[in-house]
């Protein structure tokens, strides 16, 4: 600029200036926030790291005193916990909202639920040959029904055995509210060993199942699919006519640690058990497979022999003798030590769908299979192989659909400890995790905001919001813009559980907030996660031309001439929000129930409506 | 407005014109072809061609204008537009230029967004900020542009 010019406009180029540097330190401050604040990538947060493990595999045998019974108790927990060995399931019944609540009392559990039938299970082994007869019992009381329920015995013998063996027995009851009952199931250990016999060790399948209504499913069309109960007093039982002694079997790894401890099932083909056999009937044979940390069988005292390893359906693996003296009024603790791979987990935040793959390859075959979710296991075990183990961790995603964030690769040949620290970059704001780069976006983005609200903001007297407060047409759009902040649907779902080798069922909660196509999902063991909607491409566009024009050309509305007068444009305006709404109900294609949100978007016509006619009312009787 | 500055020692003439002769030059920028007083009436809905033709001759005499052999008019290239070299005129109306910047970026984030997974990691977070912050600036800017020139 010429220095006449400069001097006609006095302080424009410092002026000019000063603009520039605003906007130059407003970005570098910015700029280097996020450089300083914001970690590069989750791989700089995961540590991994792997050392030989020490010891070798054997067993170990440790005596004390107890003392031997004809009456066996088997079983006596009904707390129908992971820890006590109960595991749980549901399927659902239909597409309406699954809804599982458990509350555990001093004898039992009281379960409510609606449409889902529900399954607990418990695994053990009998010994057929000493037993005399097995039964299993449980006191059922119906707070809410009709339900039906049944309790079944399986017992089978599949790992090793030349022909697969199994039996099974149920007795089924449909009770209604008020009811309550004892199930039994009896088993003839005796009879079933005359025909089972070489066999004398085999496993068994204890299975409550229950279902609201029926388990016909003709039944469930247009019934209440929603039921109540309390289950107690679960107890196995069993007798013999000579006192029996009890082997305890712990399976641990070659530190001597128990894999079972930290509740871990191993989900494989392949588990360690133990072939016993009897020195007194040697040729009588059976696999102990322990389910749990110290898992127990009763048996007569003498001398035993084994073949402890990794046993399939047909086959065995890294197999070693075994041999011990049961005495009379003893427990047996026999430890059994086999080549593991401990993998640690040290998880800083739960989050939904953060989860952890683990794939045993064994020459381009997938060997095994673990995958963990929240709540997390202190450490997973893993039978050793000569192989590669491919570890993978799922983020949490943003989209609805979870990709491999990050994974490594593990070649193994000797028994390792692995270390995997994962530290979450994310904190929880009211309940929602985030990570520090989305609070500096949401800062950034509620900033130009406010920015572009301000520039374009006409000045506004006092009395023009008077006006715009007083006007008919400006709560209807209240209404319709705080709808946006709240939920509009909600919605429960189970996650696959068959991918999942710990825990139970993961339920996930959806809360959806429609207008900016997101929902903060949640489970009962994380913190909530804000997910946005995987067609978001169509969603957005859809959301903006749906909802936000309206709720802007609404809210223009107010402060206007002709308040009173039916304004066909304004009701497009709330109507058109509504019918997002309803669309959105009928084409998400998951169980949703409606929320706040809705209706809000709801009474906002109807609150105009109403505003109209009364006032209408109004005018008319005071003409009279 | 400092490049028109510096041409002109002056406010630019589109400064200088009255509503009426404004809006008949909008029509002139828009048509993009000669057009005729009694074309221009009828588009203006003026009371006469005579009162078209006045308009159109002070476009003319500021240089805004020529007229052509068959006595129509057509806009003069070498006229000095000043802030309307900003727009894109079309028979139907304006768009400013800045659309085209502010479209160009939103389809970039729309791939972007669409294309990149989220880790919210600087890399992530830095592509975001500068994304919403050109996207924001620019879309106000043509809603401004928009608005001076139809409202």
């Amino acid at each position: 600029m010429k220095r006449r010019e400069m001097q006609e406009r006095p302080g424009l180029r410092r002026r000019l200036c000063s603009i520039a540097l605003v906007g130059l330190v407003l970005a570098t401050g910015f700029g280097l926030v996020i450089d300083t604040v914001v970690p590069d990538v989750l791989g700089d947060d995961i540590i991994v790291t792997e050392n030989m493990a020490s010891g070798s595999i054997g067993f170990s045998a440790m005596l004390s005193a107890s003392k031997s019974n004809t009456d066996l108790v088997l079983l006596n927990d009904s707390s129908f916990s992971l820890e006590s060995g109960w595991k749980m399931d549901f399927n659902e019944l239909n597409e309406d909202n699954p809804r599982v609540d458990r509350l555990h009392t001093e004898s039992g559990i009281q379960l409510d639920f609606s449409n889902v039938f529900v399954s607990y299970y418990y695994e053990t082994n009998f010994n057929l040959r000493d037993y005399e007869n097995v039964m299993v019992s449980l006191d059922v009381k119906v707070l809410r029904g009709p339900i039906e329920i049944s309790l079944g015995l399986e017992v089978f013998s599949d790992l090793s055995t030349p022909q697969y063996r199994e039996y099974s027995d149920r007795n089924s009851r449909t009770l209604t509210t008020g009811n309550s009952t004892r199930l039994a199931v009896e088993l003839n250990t005796n009879s079933l060993y005359a025909v089972w016999s070489p066999l004398w060790l085999v496993q068994s399948f204890v299975e409550i199942e229950i279902y609201p209504v029926s388990s016909n499913w003709y039944e469930w069309e247009g019934a209440p699919l929603d039921a109540s109960l309390i289950l107690e007093n679960v107890t196995i039982l069993a007798t013999s006519t000579t006192p029996l002694s009890q082997l305890q079997v712990d399976i641990q790894d070659t530190q001597g640690f128990s894999i079972y401890e930290s509740g871990v099932n191993l989900n494989t083909i392949k588990q360690p058990a133990i072939n016993l056999t009897s020195d007194k009937t040697p040729n009588k044979w059976g696999i102990f497979l322990p389910w749990r940390s110290n898992d127990t069988i009763y048996v007569p005292a003498g001398n035993y022999s084994g073949i402890a390893g990794f046993y399939s359906y047909d086959h065995s693996n890294d197999t070693f003798p075994v041999s011990f003296e049961v005495l009379p009024n003893t427990t047996l603790l026999l430890g059994l030590r086999f080549e593991m791979i401990r993998v640690s987990l040290t998880i800083s935040q739960a989050i939904p769908y953060l989860r952890i793959l683990l794939i045993y390859w064994e020459h381009y075959f997938e060997d095994y299979r673990i995958e963990v979710a929240p709540p997390f296991p202190n450490t997973i075990y893993i039978p050793k192989r000569i192989g590669n183990l491919s570890i993978s961790i799922h983020v949490p995603p943003r989209m609805e659909t979870a990709y491999s964030k990050y994974s490594m690769n593990i070649h193994v040949s000797n028994p390792v400890n692995i270390d995997i620290q994962l530290r979450i970059p994310m904190f929880p704001i009211f309940g929602v995790m985030l990570s520090t780069g989305e609070v500096l976006l949401v800062i950034l983005g509620l900033a130009l905001l406010m920015g572009a609200i301000l520039s374009f903001q006409k000045p506004n007297t006092q009395k023009h919001w008077g006006q715009v407060l007083k006007d008919p047409r400006f709560w209807p759009a209240f209404l319709l813009g705080i709808s946006a902040l709240v939920p509009w649907f909600d919605s429960f779902s189970a996650l696959q559980q068959y991918t999942w080798s710990i825990g139970e069922p993961i339920l996930i909660q959806k809360s959806l907030y429609i207008p900016f196509a997101l929902s903060l999902d949640s489970t009962a063991n994380s913190f909530a996660a804000l997910v946005v909607s995987q067609y978001m491409i169509i969603e957005i566009p859809t959301r903006i031309i749906l909802f936000w024009l309206p709720l802007r050309i609404g809210l223009g509305y107010a402060g206007n001439p002709k308040k009173w007068k039916f304004n066909s444009y304004y009701a497009i305006c709330l109507l058109l929000p509504l019918s997002m709404g309803v669309m959105a109900y009928l084409t998400i294609p998951i169980p949703l129930t409606l929320s706040i949100g809705f209706f809000l978007v709801l009474t906002a016509p109807i609150l105009w409506g109403f505003e109209i006619l009364i006032y209408r009312a109004h005018k008319k009787l005071k003409k009279k | 407005m400092s490049s028109l500055l510096r041409r002109s020692k002056s406010l630019p003439i589109i400064f200088q014109l009255g509503e009426t002769t404004w809006k008949v030059f909008i029509i002139l920028l828009g048509i993009r072809r000669p057009i005729g007083p009694r074309e221009l009436s009828k588009r203006l809905n003026l009371s006469s061609p005579s009162v078209g033709l006045y308009h159109l001759n002070k476009l003319s005499q500021h240089n805004l204008a020529l007229k052509t052999a068959a006595g129509d008019y057509i806009v003069n290239p070498e006229a000095d537009l000043g802030f309307l070299e900003n727009y894109l005129f079309f028979e139907h109306g304006n768009i400013p230029r800045m659309t085209f910047y502010a479209s160009f970026i939103t389809g970039l984030i729309i791939i972007y967004v669409v294309t990149t997974p989220f880790d919210f990691g600087a890399h992530n977070v830095f592509a975001l900020a500068i994304g919403m912050s050109a996207f924001t600036f620019l879309w106000m800017e043509v809603y401004r542009h928009y608005s001076a020139l139809t409202v």
